[in-house]
């Protein structure tokens, strides 16, 4: 037999080998010194590569790492689209409401005079509130995101 | 996998919990980190990569299948992270086989490099000469104790490739070393 190729020699270092190849290596290896010699420098230099030291990452890590995936949860139920509708309709609801009790004080008290808007009527208002309020929620999922 | 991993997300995805999180990262910084650091070669930047890592990991776990594959899943994403900040700070690639010079000028007295010092030091030049994918295989290898199929899957090569790599890089370190092994080899 020819002497083990180092291919050969690294996968017995790395027990890559089944066992019907293991036993004619190792017959080989029995009878052949330079191949015995070239297997312990390769079985050196694996256990050098493995004990070779692991870099870790400064201290408090896993904390920092932790409390930035706890940040991105937090921002993501806020954007979830079911809370984004429901803050709409809360801002909505809350013009609507004001401008509601305005008319209805107008309507019982006839102190109360409500001023004009000039080109348009109270509903309107109300309208351009909700698109403004539509257009910020938007401009702030976005800096969330 | 380790029982306790397998806990761990089990315990995270159904209750988002911090601690979880928190036990995870703990568990798997050192090898998350240790690939970025290999890389980018910069301890800060290293961190950032590694932290990058763990938020696509955790934002991502829910839609993970075969969580005994977690590990490999996110050994990929450290190294998908570290590999786009590299490039994009285009860096000087050194191929594997162009090591000979560079390494052996530094290091022309094998006598004293018989310290054991000085033979990490040796291995850790070699590796910092070394393209990241290269070096990435032997760390996954030896340090991880990966196989080749799951290394292939975490660096997302064939099989067939990573061996070739594999094999390569080990001829350059042997070649590299030797000298530094001959007064521990039988006679």
């Amino acid at each position: 037999m020819d002497h083990l190729s180092e291919d050969q020699l690294w996968q017995i270092v790395s027990r890559e080998i089944d066992n019907k190849q293991k036993e004619a290596y190792e017959t080989h290896l029995s009878g052949c010194d330079l191949c015995r010699r070239e297997l312990h420098l390769l079985t050196l230099m694996e256990r050098d590569l493995k004990s070779r030291p692991v870099p870790d990452a400064s201290e408090g890590f896993a904390l920092r790492v932790a409390a930035q995936v706890r940040r991105k949860q937090e921002d993501k139920i806020f954007n979830l689209p079911s809370f984004r509708i429901f803050k709409l309709g809360l801002a909505a609801s809350f013009v609507l409401i004001f401008f509601a009790n305005l008319f209805l004080l107008a309507g019982f008290d006839a102190k109360i005079n409500l001023p004009p808007i000039p080109g348009g009527s109270y509903m309107v208002l109300a309208v351009v509130v909700v698109m403004i309020v539509f257009v910020a929620d938007r401009i702030i999922s976005k800096k969330l995101t | 996998m380790h029982p306790e991993d397998l806990r761990l997300i089990q315990e995270y995805i159904d209750r988002q919990s911090s601690n979880a999180c928190y036990s995870l990262v703990s568990r798997h910084q050192r090898a998350v980190f240790g690939m970025c650091f290999r890389i980018l070669k910069n301890r800060e930047e290293a961190e950032e990569a590694a932290q990058d890592s763990f938020l696509k990991f955790f934002d991502s776990l829910h839609k993970l299948r075969e969580r005994e594959k977690f590990k490999s899943w996110l050994m990929s994403i450290a190294y998908r992270t570290a590999i786009d900040r590299y490039r994009s700070r285009k860096p000087v690639l050194t191929d594997i086989d162009r090591l000979a010079d560079t390494t052996a000028d530094k290091n022309n007295d094998p006598q004293q490099q018989m310290q054991v010092t000085q033979k990490r030091e040796l291995i850790e030049q070699i590796f910092e000469k070394m393209n990241p994918l290269d070096s990435s295989i032997l760390n996954l290898y030896y340090t991880e104790d990966m196989q080749v199929k799951e290394i292939a899957n975490v660096l997302e090569q064939t099989e067939s490739n990573v061996k070739i790599r594999l094999m390569r890089a080990r001829q350059v370190l042997r070649s590299k070393l030797e000298p530094l092994y001959k007064r521990e080899l039988k006679p």
